[in-house]
């Protein structure tokens, strides 16, 4: 199976969402990260054909993901950032009613919907109203309808948010399981959860892939650019003024700096290993301010 | 090809495999049998999905009950306004667009609450799911309005009028039907509250233009009304096929962007 997006493009107005977006899915788990407002939910709607885009196609197999209709949505699994449920349905019928709107029969959607309350830890609540539920079990809600179906590609817009570490951890387990030969696309801007589960990760900004490779690739793209510099604790705010800091650390009465920067900051700094975060930062730290 | 058959295809490959004696056309063409056999497996799971009328009887399950219980406490209000005007020619047409007013929240529920993006990645995209709600209200305002006349027809002890007054109904129904399925195809933010203005509005404007202009019920005035019923039909046979054609094409249909 492969998932490919085709010089991809939204424009709202004058405004430019996502700028001719090119990539090819195999199966695996794809983390897109980026800032607020970077393109990843127009991104994402549009590989879920709910949004139609301005330019450019997604293909399924080769075929394209609007003509194939039906087919598509019924391998299609879609959590959307802004999961909205209706309040006087419990988390059983909401979950029975979007398996009718799947096109499941009722028998088949009876089981299902019973085996993802139990996979999300949800039977207990299973017959309370969904208003009463708290944020991380909202979205647990929303992760169970999406999916339904068995879904061979699983698009997800910021599932993690409003979950406590404990179920964020517990929903990296289920998508690394769940992944196996299917298309798991999620959208974060948490970048520990992408670099816990993602295979490949695309940074966005400003409607653009700006890089994408394994965690590992955008590290190393990194290597060189991240110091660790012991400073005085009253120099530390001028050290943060001029540079992109990912971490600060006292160390009795001296701070240690871990700076992100092209050039080395001073005699004094250390190379040391980057990780994703690194990253993250040097592309929307360094190149934003 | 039945179980055993691959079963022993699967052995055959085993064997093979096995013994070492792997012979690359045989194992393609093992290989080339096991996808078949898969896609048929996954060809079935897709006809396992529903047509439309089991699909109407989910939205029955699920929407239906309030849908028609807000059409019936119209349908009392309506039947209550009747009862106080019995010769009266426009109460009935006065009191159809709250047919209308008492389904709005179901058909904009979606955008409401915020599930319209969840409902429209699904294989009814939209389009089906109101195209559903519109038989099942289209239903009740149907039989609501049936049973109206035959109230009305009772109070006035004659059938005369009969032909007249489907007419003096059927043109605010209509009126205010097309514009909420042009107002949901419009994807408006505020769809919903301008098609209550719309609703009240009609009320009021068929409230007043009966008592200011009531030239209007005569016979002789016919005519107009009829042109207005072909016209408003034509505008909602035009949203409806809108709609169906929203469906096979799997176009996006009534998300608020």
């Amino acid at each position: 199976m492969e998932l490919s997006i085709d010089r991809l493009t939204k424009h709202y107005g004058h405004k430019i969402a996502v700028d001719r977006v090119s990539a090819t899915l195999g199966p695996g788990v794809y983390g897109l990260l980026g800032a607020n407002g970077a393109g990843k939910t127009t991104l994402m709607r549009m590989l879920c054909a709910i949004l139609e885009p301005t330019s450019g196609e997604v293909r399924l197999d080769g075929k394209d993901v609007v003509g194939m209709g039906p087919a598509y949505r019924d391998v299609l699994g879609y959590l959307p950032q802004d999961f909205g449920y209706y309040p006087s349905y419990t988390a059983a019928e909401f979950l029975s009613y979007i398996a009718a709107l799947k096109g499941i029969p009722r028998e088949a959607a009876g089981k299902r919907v019973k085996e993802l309350l139990g996979m999300l830890d949800l039977t207990a609540v299973a017959d309370k109203k969904i208003k009463t539920f708290s944020g991380g079990m909202k979205q647990r809600v929303g992760i169970a309808q999406a999916l339904l179906n068995n879904p061979q590609v699983l698009i997800l817009d910021e599932p993690t948010s409003g979950l406590d570490p404990k179920e964020r951890v517990r929903l990296r387990n289920l998508l690394s399981e769940y992944a196996g030969d299917k298309i798991v696309i999620l959208s974060t801007h948490i970048v520990s959860d992408v670099e816990a589960i993602a295979d490949v990760v695309f940074v966005m900004n400003k409607g653009q892939f700006l890089v994408h490779g394994t965690v590992q690739e955008l590290a190393e793209q990194v290597r060189g650019r991240v110091w660790e510099l012991t400073v005085p604790r009253e120099q530390a705010r001028l050290w943060q003024e001029d540079f992109t800091v990912a971490n600060y650390r006292h160390e009795g009465e001296r701070v240690v700096l871990r700076i992100i920067s092209d050039e080395k900051p001073s005699d004094g700094a250390v190379p040391c290993e980057p990780i994703l975060d690194d990253a993250y930062l040097y592309y929307f730290g360094a190149k934003e301010a | 090809m039945n179980k055993s058959e691959l079963k022993q295809r699967l052995k055959d490959y085993s064997d093979q495999t096995i013994n070492e004696y792997t012979m690359p056309i045989q194992i393609e063409k093992t290989a080339n049998i096991c996808i078949t056999v898969m896609r048929k497996q996954t060809d079935n799971a897709a006809e396992l999905r529903q047509n439309f009328w089991g699909f109407l009887s989910d939205v029955f399950h699920f929407e239906g009950i309030p849908l028609l219980l807000s059409q019936l406490v119209v349908f009392v209000a309506a039947c209550l306004t009747a009862l106080a005007s019995p010769m009266g020619h426009y109460d009935l047409p006065m009191c159809m667009p709250l047919f209308i007013l008492a389904v709005t929240p179901a058909f904009f529920r979606g955008q409401r609450y915020r599930v319209s993006e969840v409902e429209a990645a699904t294989r009814t995209s939209g389009a089906l799911l109101t195209l559903a709600r519109l038989v099942l209200a289209g239903g009740g305002a149907l039989v609501c309005l049936t049973l109206l006349l035959a109230l009305k027809m009772y109070l006035q002890h004659s059938c005369e009028s009969l032909g007249r007054m489907v007419i003096y109904c059927l043109v605010p129904y209509l009126t205010c039907m097309t514009a909420m399925l042009a107002l949901i195809r419009k994807s408006r933010a505020n769809g919903a509250p301008l098609c209550v203005a719309i609703a009240v509005g009609s009320v009021i404007f068929w409230r007043y233009i009966g008592m200011i202009f009531p030239l209007l019920y005569e016979a002789s005035a016919l005519g107009i009304w009829l042109v207005a019923v072909l016209v408003y039909s034509c505008l909602l046979a035009k949203e409806i096929t809108y709609i169906i054609h929203a469906n096979k094409e799997v176009r996006m249909y009534g998300i608020v962007d």
